[in-house]
């Protein structure tokens, strides 16, 4: 089924272009000739989702098929949404028009948790059913992949097969299984097996999960034969040789990142014990320069953007960084692109180059100490020092930078009343960095702006048993970093996040099955949007707990011994637990752990031998205390 | 060297606005490969000069811009070029070099439109015609910077007619155009509803053509008397 949106309704709503699609490099098929219609969801507005690489490259690796006809959706905004209940159009999807519900794989993103709800009220607005249980043999099946994948229990009712790990080859093999079933004709329930058996593929409903009487999990244990008892996640083992889009699709109206994204490597070698991304992409590759020159003239030429960004979790990581720049330099400036430097350590090569990079104006730039003293970075493991944060900002500010900001984190395990104000003290060092600076040398307006974020434990990370400040205890802490702030400097201002989301961010991210019941609840009550502060509705949320009588502490708050068994043991990120165990132990002890180039930690990435966790290289096969590390 | 074109904009890409129509030529111009020329300073700016604005909503066939280029081309050339560039409802239709340093935003005088419309209550177009083009004064509120003002539209209402060749009610009007007194077409679709209590929805609006005025006559922007 076609839908028609007719020129009133268009006018009548914010952005219409969101719905349009017929983009630059949007890819047109004949979907009569496609054997398997594909509608990659993301579960937020237009301008998101079109900022995101992830989707970028598996269009490209679906649409490469010629029986795949992959095309994308996006959630309407809350006036488009009004119109379509109203008239009872169906979600469709943006290259066809064709309603989504007709189609044979509907994949949804998981970016972040704040997102869930989106999921349902599209399915719902797709005419899908949401349960999974409920979908029969003329519905679609209803995939998801992405970080918070590698706990997706709370959406393990809706969800009927998830990806754990990179997507570019697993979603290749599912469609390969899809087609087979399709020829065959057969149940529902058998494709879903079938696929269980590739790897890196989790199908909830084939696994059943038992509980102690105090609610936490007994065990996850697989239902079907032949289902493994855990499942891996999936890498790309040479990035050189993966296909990577060049000819993406350029909006017409603007997106949150409107540019090439020119993906680096893969990994983080830091292990910052709060970051989930930096344990769960390991292993570290890395493109080499000659692919990446390669594919960042291909993308220019192709699309035409005026701007060219470099993605990786840290680029000054890059091994090559120097040779690098200095060749893509070369090649932006030939062709009047300008080249933005995200994610760079700040010191004399990296303003040097952002200067020669970036001929606008001296925006601000950004530092992340996470915390304000460093008894508290030695225990997250940020290696930098006051004096790095000094030494960078003051070479900033000579450079001509007059505005800075600064990102913190509350509520991050240990702290104190002294931490807290460590934050301020540290902005205040900043303030004076800019004063030490002779007037004639610096540009006038100094700016420092302090962000402070709530600490949110995630799965999979050295503080996955980490009980989170309650709300009082957050917002404690937030006032007094605010009182501590205006009494260390008068060019400081400070911005904090609603502690409120954090807290329902921390309840999903380490969340259970029991958390279905009350994801529906809430959208039942008409929770969408959570990520956006105008659509949050914090009290349908509580409200929703209650009705199932789940209390959000439970996940949120509680502190969780080493010995519990967490709803996302049976998915294996590589990373082992008794290593994040070593990890966390090593963090309350304030120890550091080297970086994965200067010592390997045994962390239990080598399992997939690739990048600079290669199995064959002796040295890094073991722990750093010499004995061989045992996976659980 | 510089360069006017004519393009035309389809119901594929009436629902954007100004700023992407204008963002949407430099990257077709990045992707064609043609030396657009740049400013100098700070942030260099491809130099590309737009007539007009289009409304949401509106399709047209009369769009005009100027570029410079950096050497010499030829027109030809450049519509194919750009046109291979472009993306589906974004089309150049003619070429010429410039040979004048006009300014193209100042040349615009006037717009040819075709505007049709729905009228539930039934309607008279012919008589309705007459009464718009007897009348005096065609009173409309009109949206400025600080708030609504009260203007009247009729003199700016150059010819009027019922639109031939077309199924349904619609007008072919010529309205003032340019960066004063600009009347656009749904404006003057409720001025004339309110005015002579005539309900008339807007169905679709369509520029034929901006024209430049000289002696008394009025010009396409590509005429050799507007180059």
């Amino acid at each position: 089924m076609k839908v028609i949106l007719e020129d009133k309704i268009l006018l009548n709503v914010e952005k219409p272009a969101r719905y349009t699609g017929g983009e630059w490099n949007m890819v047109i098929k004949d979907p009569q000739k496609a054997d398997v219609r594909f509608a990659f969801c993301f579960p937020d507005v237009y301008e998101v989702g079109m900022s995101h690489l992830g989707m970028k490259i598996l269009y490209h690796v679906l649409n490469r098929r010629q029986d795949t006809y992959c095309e994308r959706v996006f959630a309407p905004w809350v006036d488009m949404e009004k119109v379509m209940r109203e008239k009872a159009i169906p979600l469709f999807a943006l290259e066809t028009k064709d309603a989504i519900r007709d189609f044979d794989m509907v994949g949804f993103t998981l970016q972040y948790e704040m997102s869930y709800t989106n999921i349902l009220n599209m399915l719902d607005l797709a005419g899908i059913p949401l349960l999974s249980r409920d979908r029969t043999t003329s519905h679609p099946f209803v995939i998801a992949g992405g970080p918070c994948a590698c706990n997706p229990e709370p959406l393990a009712d809706f969800i009927d097969l998830f990806t754990l790990g990179e997507g570019e080859e697993v979603i290749l093999e599912i469609i390969d299984a899809y087609r087979q079933w399709k020829c065959k004709g057969a149940e529902r329930e058998e494709f879903l097996k079938s696929a269980a058996k590739i790897p890196g593929v989790y199908v909830p409903s084939l696994y059943e999960v038992s509980y102690h009487p105090d609610n936490t999990v007994r065990a996850v244990t697989p239902v079907a034969k032949g289902i493994g008892k855990s499942v891996r996640k999936r890498i790309i083992r040479d990035l050189d040789t993966v296909d990577f889009p060049e000819d993406i699709i350029v909006p017409f109206i603007g997106t949150v990142h409107d540019r090439i994204m020119l993906e680096v490597f893969r990994g983080c070698i830091r292990g910052c014990r709060f970051c989930q991304a930096g344990f769960i992409y390991r292993p570290v590759r890395e493109k080499t320069p000659e692919v990446l020159l390669k594919q960042a003239e291909g993308a220019i030429a192709k699309t035409g953007y005026e701007e060219i960004s470099l993605v990786s979790l840290s680029t000054s990581d890059y091994s090559c960084l120097t040779n690098f720049t200095d060749e893509l330099l070369k090649l932006t400036e030939n062709r009047k692109v300008n080249l933005s430097l995200p994610s760079l350590r700040i010191d004399n090569f990296s303003l040097d180059l952002m200067e020669k990079a970036q001929k606008v104006r001296k925006s601000g730039l950004t530092f992340a100490p996470e915390a304000g003293t460093q008894r508290l970075r030695d225990v997250i493991n940020k290696g930098i020092t006051e004096e790095d944060i000094i030494s960078s900002v003051s070479l900033a500010f000579e450079g001509g930078w007059s505005s800075v900001k600064l990102y913190f984190m509350i509520g991050l395990p240990t702290e104190t009343e002294e931490d807290i104000e460590g934050i301020a003290k540290l902005a205040a060092e900043v303030v004076r960095a800019y004063k030490r600076v002779p007037k004639d040398k610096r540009v006038k307006g100094l700016k420092v702006n302090v962000s402070a974020s709530c600490f949110v434990p995630k799965p999979f990370t050295p503080f996955q048993w980490f009980g989170q400040d309650t709300l009082d205890k957050l917002r404690e802490k937030q006032k007094l970093l605010r009182e501590k702030i205006r009494e260390a400097s008068n060019s400081v201002t400070f911005h904090w996040h609603e502690a409120k989301t954090s807290l329902l961010e921390a309840v999903l991210a380490r969340g259970d099955r029991r958390l279905g019941r009350v994801l529906l609840g809430a959208w039942q009550k008409g929770c969408h949007f959570d990520s956006w502060d105008e659509y949050f509705n914090y009290d349908a949320w509580m409200e929703a707990f209650q009705d199932e009588g789940i209390d959000p502490a439970f996940y949120a708050n509680r502190h969780r011994e080493f010995q519990e068994v967490l709803p996302w043991d049976h998915l294996d990120m590589g990373v082992s637990k008794k290593y994040l165990e070593k990890e966390c132990r090593k963090a309350y002890e304030g120890k550091l752990t080297p970086n994965c180039r200067v010592k390997c930690s045994g962390c239990g990435s080598t399992v997939f031998s690739a990048g600079i966790c290669k199995a064959d290289d002796e040295e890094q096969g073991q722990t750093a205390d010499g004995s061989q590390e045992h996976r659980q | 060297m510089q360069f006017r074109f004519q393009f035309s904009r389809g119901e594929e890409l009436k629902f954007i606005g100004h700023l992407d129509i204008l963002r949407l030529f430099e990257r077709a111009f990045k992707r064609s490969g043609l030396p657009v020329a740049h400013s100098q300073g700070f942030n260099p700016r491809p130099q590309i000069v737009f007539g007009q604005p289009m409304p949401l909503g509106l399709t047209s066939e009369g769009e005009f811009a100027d570029v410079e280029l950096t050497g010499g081309h030829d027109p030809a050339v450049f519509s194919k070029t750009m046109n291979d560039a472009l993306p589906p409802g974004i089309r150049i239709l003619d070429v010429k070099e410039k040979k004048n340093p006009s300014n193209l935003m100042s040349q615009i005088s006037g717009a040819r439109y075709r505007i049709c419309f729905h009228a539930p209550g039934g309607l008279n177009l012919e008589k309705l015609t007459m009464k718009i083009l007897a009348a005096d004064s065609i009173p409309v509120l009109k949206k400025t910077k600080s708030g609504e003002k009260e203007i009247n539209i009729r003199p700016f209402i150059y010819e009027l007619a019922e639109s031939p060749n077309t199924s349904g009610e619609c007008f072919e009007v010529l309205l003032n155009s340019g960066q004063e007194d600009n009347i656009r077409p749904d404006l003057f679709l409720s001025g004339v509803s309110n005015a002579f209590q005539a309900e008339l929805e807007l169905k679709s609006m369509h520029r034929i053509i901006l024209l430049g005025r000289k002696d008394n006559n009025w010009l396409s922007l590509l005429d050799d008397r507007m180059l």
